[in-house]
């Protein structure tokens, strides 16, 4: 499971597009494709490259109105769904 | 060896067996060659549906009992070998459907299943379930003005980051109720396949590709007016991967070509749904509709 101390990043190799400025992904080893929101698109442009959660989470509480409650508990939902679909790194 | 030398979905085809579905030329070059042969089996492929074989991106294989075994390579060659007594009505359906389709794959070419007309604004496309009534559809706004561009499968090639559909085999496929309601007459000789109800009906394709700008999408309803929607976000794409003409031949590898080209698609064009009662006769409503859809926007 990724937590507050995880390090996370993207995947490589995944197939990606664009539609109307949302990101949609597809893993290539499951065939699956995934339709990321406006608010989802901003977290995966933040997460090129390895990052710890609660940074993540920090940065997001500064740029978009939201309380750090909250933040946590749907980021955290959020990475580790992307993390099953096959999407998402958990490097430590 | 002399082929037979045609033009289709933009390529330059030579064939060792005639394709009077196609429209001729003549050529120095092919893109495509079709010859007829052996096609061997490769026990380490992947069964489609128990007829199809994808070896990989860049060979497919595909058996049609009582008809003929095909062998698509690289995107520039097909291997027939046609099983004996075979009515060649029978190979060239499934050559100018399925395997052409693996083939324009193969070339990362987009195969929309979509019969398609040009209009002043741009290529119009028209997707839907077999069924439909994409082909009468596209027919009978042939007759209002708007050139066909191809019937059931549409190669869409990209050129600057935007989508244009190229012209496919100079025929199209219409039921006979569905030719007699527009006049147009079938003869025997021109059934797809023996005794089928299934008519080719030869048309003059447009020469050049086109750029695409709308996507129409026909399906039934239990209503009984016709009825249009815009299709916007995440559902563009839907309908995108939906109507890609045999999208259970793509690879892993080649789905991601095809998802990139099916954003470039949905940024570019616009899609809307229209809806048709299941029963009746509704053409006249369809094309008021798409006349319409299609108006500049002042």
């Amino acid at each position: 499971m990724i937590g507050l101390n995880s390090v996370i990043q993207r995947k490589t190799g995944l197939a990606d597009t664009e539609i109307d400025t949302n990101k949609v992904l597809m893993s290539v080893e499951t065939g699956k494709y995934y339709g990321l929101n406006t608010l989802a698109t901003n977290i995966w442009m933040r997460i090129e490259r390895p990052m710890v959660v609660s940074d993540l989470i920090n940065d997001l509480v500064e740029s978009f109105d939201v309380s750090l409650e909250v933040a946590q508990t749907e980021v955290i939902a959020f990475l580790n769904d992307l993390k099953k679909n096959k999407l998402l790194e958990q490097i430590s | 060896m002399n082929y037979y030398q045609y033009i289709t979905h933009g390529l330059i085809v030579f064939s060792e067996i005639p394709l009077p579905e196609l429209t001729s030329i003549k050529s120095e070059k092919a893109d495509v060659l079709i010859r007829l042969g052996e096609v061997q089996r490769n026990p380490s492929s992947e069964k489609i549906n128990g007829v199809c074989f994808q070896f990989n991106q860049n060979e497919f294989h595909l058996n049609i009992k009582r008809i003929a075994s095909f062998y698509v390579k690289d995107g520039n060659e097909i291997v027939i070998a046609p099983h004996t007594a075979a009515d060649e009505r029978d190979i060239r359906l499934f050559l100018l459907g399925s395997v052409f389709g693996a083939l324009l794959q193969q070339r990362n070419c987009f195969p929309l299943h979509a019969s398609t007309v040009v209009t002043k604004q741009g290529a119009l496309c028209l997707c839907g379930a077999s069924g439909s009534g994409k082909s009468t559809l596209a027919v009978a706004l042939e007759k209002e003005g708007f050139p066909i561009v191809s019937d059931d499968v549409t190669a869409i090639t990209f050129e600057n980051n935007r989508p244009y559909a190229l012209p496919g085999p100079r025929r199209v496929k219409l039921w006979q109720d569905t030719a007699c309601e527009l006049k147009i007459p079938c003869s025997q000789e021109n059934a797809i396949q023996k005794e089928v109800n299934k008519y080719n009906i030869l048309i003059d394709p447009v020469e050049r590709k086109t750029e695409l700008k709308t996507i129409v999408i026909i399906s039934t309803s239990n209503k009984e007016n016709v009825d249009v929607q815009p299709v916007t976000g995440f559902e563009k794409l839907s309908v995108l991967i939906e109507n890609t003409y045999r999208s259970e031949y793509l690879t892993n590898d080649q789905k991601k070509t095809h998802l990139q080209q099916c954003g470039l698609i949905c940024n570019h064009v616009n899609i809307h749904q229209i809806k048709r009662p299941k029963t009746g006769f509704t053409l006249t409503q369809q094309i008021k509709i798409i006349k319409k859809l299609i108006k500049p926007k002042d």
